[in-house]
C-alpha cells in the first residue's frame, strides 16, 4: 500500500515536472520565433541597407551579412539573389510571401545589390556616381 | 489535497508569467526600428560636405541657379516610396544658412524640401518629425570666416513610430 502512493507521488512529480518543460518550452519557442521573424528581419536589413548607403561615397563597395536572413528566405523558397532589390532610391527586402518591406535612401546615387554565390550569407552593395 | 492546490496556483502563476512575456515581446517587436536620427544626422552631415572643398567652404553656392538645382548639386533625392501618400507631402526638409562669421550678416540661405516639418522641430514627442541642426565654424580660401547653419528634418512617422 505504501509502495502504491510512493509510485503515485512520483508519477505525479514526473507528469508535473513535464509539463512545467512543456510550457518553459514554447515560451522558448515563441520568443525565438518572434526574434527572427522574417517581418523584423525585413525591417531591420531594409533600414540598415538604406542608412548604410546614406553614408556611403561613390565609388564604394560594401558587404552585408545577412546570412539569418537568407536562412529564412530560402526556408520561405525565396531565391538568396532576390532577396534585397534598389528601384531607384528604394530599397526592398523580401524574406517571405507578403510583399517585404521598403525604405528609402536619399543619397543620389546607383546601387546595385548582388548575392555573394562564392561566399554565401553575404550580400555585396557596389555605390556609383549618377 | 494540498499538492493538487499548489499546481493549480503553480500553473496560475506559469500563465500569467506567460502572459506578461507574450505582452512584453508583442510590445518590443511590434514597435518599428526607428532610424530618424540617424538619417538625419547623416543628411546633415552631406550638406555640410556639399559647402566644403576639403576643409575650406567652396564659393560655388555663389553660381547662378545654385539654389535652383541644389539637390542636384548636393547629390540628394528626397524621393520616397509611394505610401502613405508621401510622395505627395515630401518626408524631407533642409535649411542652410551662411553667414558673416564676424558681423553676423547673412550672405546665403536656401531651404529644400518640405517646410512645414521644420514647424514641429518646437515640440517634443515620438509622433513628431526628428529634426537636427548643426553649426559648423568655416574659413574661406582667402581666410574669411563664416558659419554654415543647417537644419535636417526627417519624417518618415509612419514606418519608424507605432
Amino acid at each position: 500500500m505504501r509502495q502504491l502512493k510512493r509510485a503515485n507521488i512520483l508519477t505525479e512529480n514526473i507528469i508535473f515536472i513535464i509539463l512545467n518543460l512543456v510550457f518553459l518550452s514554447i515560451l522558448v519557442l515563441f520568443l525565438f520565433s518572434k526574434m527572427g521573424a522574417a517581418a523584423v528581419l525585413e525591417e531591420k536589413y531594409a533600414k540598415e541597407i538604406a542608412l548604410i548607403i546614406d553614408s556611403a561615397e561613390p565609388v564604394m563597395t560594401v558587404t552585408l551579412d545577412m546570412s539569418d536572413a537568407i536562412e529564412i528566405a530560402i526556408k520561405e523558397g525565396v531565391a538568396p539573389g532576390k532577396i534585397v532589390s534598389i528601384d531607384g532610391n528604394v530599397v526592398k527586402v523580401v524574406l517571405g510571401g507578403e510583399g517585404g518591406y521598403s525604405y528609402s535612401f536619399f543619397n543620389d546615387v546607383d546601387v546595385v545589390a548582388s548575392f555573394d554565390s562564392q561566399n554565401g550569407g553575404r550580400y555585396i552593395f557596389f555605390i556609383t556616381e549618377k | 489535497m494540498g499538492d493538487k492546490i499548489v499546481s493549480v496556483y503553480w500553473f496560475a502563476i506559469l500563465f500569467i508569467v506567460a502572459g506578461a512575456v507574450v505582452f512584453m515581446v508583442y510590445s518590443f517587436y511590434g514597435e518599428p526600428y526607428d532610424v530618424r536620427n540617424a538619417e538625419a544626422q547623416k543628411l546633415t552631415d552631406r550638406t555640410v560636405e556639399c559647402f566644403l572643398n576639403g576643409v575650406r567652404l567652396d564659393e560655388f553656392f555663389r553660381d547662378e541657379g545654385f539654389s535652383d538645382n541644389f539637390l542636384e548639386n548636393c547629390d540628394l533625392n528626397f524621393e520616397t516610396e509611394e505610401i502613405y501618400g508621401w510622395e505627395k507631402s515630401g518626408q524631407y526638409f533642409v535649411s542652410v544658412e551662411i553667414s558673416d562669421f564676424v558681423s553676423g550678416e547673412e550672405i546665403f540661405s536656401h531651404e529644400e524640401g518640405n517646410s512645414d516639418l521644420a514647424e514641429s522641430c518646437a515640440l517634443n514627442g515620438r509622433g513628431f518629425p526628428v529634426c537636427f541642426s548643426r553649426g559648423v565654424y568655416v574659413l574661406d580660401s582667402e581666410g574669411n570666416q563664416y558659419k554654415l547653419s543647417i537644419l535636417s528634418v526627417v519624417r518618415k512617422t509612419e514606418k519608424n513610430v507605432n
